[in-house]
């Protein structure tokens, strides 16, 4: 009897499959920091400001220095502060209603969100007409444009200036003829990769990282630290900090160093824009 | 035709079980087939998981704490393993929280699980999932399938058995018709053996007594009247026994046989009898053929008795399927009374069919099948 049944349970346990997965567990509470440096991680965009100041900041000899992981995109930044898991979340956009209330924020600096084509493309800009045919799947002289997922940080931005490319942006994401990226590294690697494409990508980044990349004018106007003070770069967004409140004490001597001129100094020399002293 | 109530009680016993069956197996292949489909279902997610699982590790070797945050690279990876696309996939971290990679299965899906260990210490775990929506449609296909075979089968396990019986049925019934008539005969070779050595020896002895009384001067008319109801006596005796006697149907065949029994029952009663026969007449079963005698013999005489004919013809004529025997003649017909009960258990023994006398009427037909009594 047991030589029949063993091998017909055993049959049927492997016909079930295993089981389903548990619900997943909420976390009690936030984990421990880390305790030899202060981790900041999240939006790409970020990631090479905060390592200049962080290098800054490491040079003054702190006795916690800073440490910046690989962008892992506003949206790790910030699940991951909200855990606990590092200090600071980089975040690339403003935080949406109700995303993470338990979080403080803030801002440290303004990047300039520009259409940046791979090195083989001559042209210098577009105009405003050709970036809606862009977004629409229109030849505009052999350029092909790579999407980004819908709800990054940059594509927001540039959305938000130019509000007729969201519906276009929604559209070209539905017809699966473009080609999408999830996360910064992959989209410069495919404009370094792939002849004349162009998408949507952080100046700060292409500074910060001397990325052999062509960040096109709109309009005429051309995409710079100057520009992005001076308020003609129409599509700028502000880059923050997020972390845990009961993590301001530990942070306090990295956020004091943010809000000096030195750090203002860093950021421009970085490629990206300082807050407004009024906006600080 | 004899009964022999074989084929609905077999049938009655039958039916019930191989409609069981046939449902045990109309039910078992699909079954089968589903639970094997969803083995290899199993299987499968198992190796997805497995997949996803090797794609985890990398990432938990590059980034140890933080690579649960790191969804969008994942993704991109699981999509480049052509992972992307999979019904169902989860990702928990050793403390079980939910990485936001994948998504929950939303239709019925077979799970599969491979958990990520790093020096000996699970670190995340994976499921992955596979749909089970296709197979349940092939399965539907394959129990369609099965019905239909299994009807097909069912009704072939009942009807090659039930006919197998029905034709061996028929064969006892034959057989039991032959035994029947080998038994009559016997009785009938008994029956005349005793009137022949006991009867008819005591007649003989009492007419010799009666012949010495009257050598030696009785003359008296009583005498000669018993001399004349002796002789009377031995002539009735000598006919039953003749007609008891073992038709001689393997010396001279059906039809030699009734042309012998014609002629010298013609010779013995005066009526002008004549058989009309085939010359070519087909050789029938050893029972058939007595039966067919029998019946001619018994109508003869039920002619002679009743009819008060003065001629009568025996017809006899056979086709693929039956033979027919005819006995007419020109006398006054006989009633019900003389339909003889042993012409009717013959005819009903070998399964056929009589046509008795009309009123008025002697004409006799009898049809039996040549499958009656087929040895």
């Amino acid at each position: 009897m047991r030589r029949v049944l063993l091998p017909l349970l055993t049959t049927l346990l492997a016909c079930a499959g295993d089981p389903p997965p548990p619900a997943p567990v909420r976390p009690a509470g936030a984990l421990a920091p880390t305790p030899e440096a202060v981790v900041a991680m999240g939006a790409g965009a970020a990631t090479p400001l905060l390592q200049a100041l962080a290098r800054a900041y490491g040079a003054r000899s702190p006795t916690l220095p800073v440490r910046v992981e690989r962008s892992v995109g506003t949206s790790g930044g910030v699940a991951a502060a909200v855990d606990g898991a590092m200090d600071l979340g980089l975040v690339g956009r403003a935080l949406r209603p109700g995303e993470a209330p338990e979080l403080e924020q803030l801002p440290i600096a303004l990047d300039a969100v520009v259409v940046a084509a791979s090195p083989d493309v001559e042209r210098q800009g577009l105009s405003r007409a050709e970036l809606r045919s862009l977004y629409a799947g229109e030849d505009v002289r052999g350029l092909v444009l790579l999407l980004r997922e819908s709800g990054e940080s940059g594509s927001e931005c540039l959305e938000a200036a130019f509000p007729e490319l969201l519906a276009l942006h929604r559209a070209a994401t539905a017809s699966g003829k473009f080609r999408t990226v999830d996360y910064d590294d992959a989209m410069v690697h495919a404009l370094l990769t792939l002849p004349r494409t162009a998408g949507v990508f952080s100046l700060g980044e292409i500074h910060g990282w001397r990325l052999p990349l062509r960040p096109l004018a709109l309009d005429g106007i051309v995409p710079s630290v100057a520009a992005v003070e001076a308020g003609s770069w129409p599509a700028v967004r502000t880059l923050r900090v997020v972390f845990r409140p009961e993590r301001r004490a530990r942070l306090a001597p990295f956020l004091a160093f943010l809000a000096s001129p030195e750090a203002r100094a860093v950021t421009r020399s970085a490629g990206y824009a300082p807050l407004p002293e009024a906006g600080r | 035709m004899i009964p022999v109530d074989l084929t609905r009680p077999f049938a009655r016993r039958l039916v019930p079980l191989v409609v069981v069956s046939s449902g045990l197996f109309a039910a078992a292949v699909p079954a089968a087939y589903h639970l094997e489909g969803r083995r290899e279902l199993a299987a499968g997610a198992r190796i997805s998981a497995a997949q996803v699982a090797h794609l985890v590790e990398e990432a938990i070797r590059a980034q140890p704490l933080l690579w649960r945050y790191d969804t969008a690279r994942l993704s991109e990876h699981l999509l480049a393993d052509g992972l992307g696309n999979l019904p169902g996939l989860e990702v928990h971290d050793a403390a079980g929280r939910r990485v936001a990679v994948g998504h929950e299965a939303a239709e019925p899906v077979v799970w599969g699980r491979a958990d990520v260990v790093i020096d000996g210490h699970r670190v995340a775990s994976v499921w992955a999932a596979d749909e089970l929506a296709p197979l349940w449609q092939s399965t539907w296909v394959v129990a369609a399938f099965g019905a239909l075979l299994a009807v097909v089968l069912g009704s072939v396990l009942c009807l090659y058995p039930v006919r197998t019986v029905a034709r061996a049925e028929a064969r006892i019934a034959a057989l039991l018709a032959e035994r029947r008539v080998a038994l009559q005969e016997e009785e009938r070779r008994r029956i005349a053996r005793e009137l022949h050595d006991g009867a008819g020896q005591a007649l003989t002895a009492a007419r010799l007594q009666l012949l010495a009384l009257r050598r030696e001067g009785l003359a008296a008319p009583a005498a000669a009247r018993v001399e004349r109801h002796l002789d009377e006596a031995l002539e009735e005796v000598r006919r039953s026994t003749s007609a008891l006697l073992p038709a001689p149907l393997d010396a001279l065949g059906l039809v030699g046989a009734l042309e012998q029994h014609c002629a010298s029952y013609a010779e013995a009663t005066g009526v002008a009898i004549a058989l009309d026969a085939p010359s070519a007449f087909p050789e029938l079963a050893p029972a058939l053929q007595t039966a067919v005698y029998r019946i001619a013999q018994e109508a003869l005489h039920n002619t002679v008795q009743h009819a008060a004919a003065s001629r009568a013809v025996v017809r006899l004529q056979a086709d693929e399927r039956s033979v027919e025997l005819e006995v007419d003649d020109d006398g006054r017909g006989f009633g019900e009374a003389a339909t003889c009960q042993s012409i009717r258990d013959r005819v009903e023994d070998l399964g056929g069919a009589v046509v008795w006398p009309e009123p008025g009427s002697a004409r006799l037909r009898v049809t039996l099948p040549l499958g009656g009594g087929q040895g």
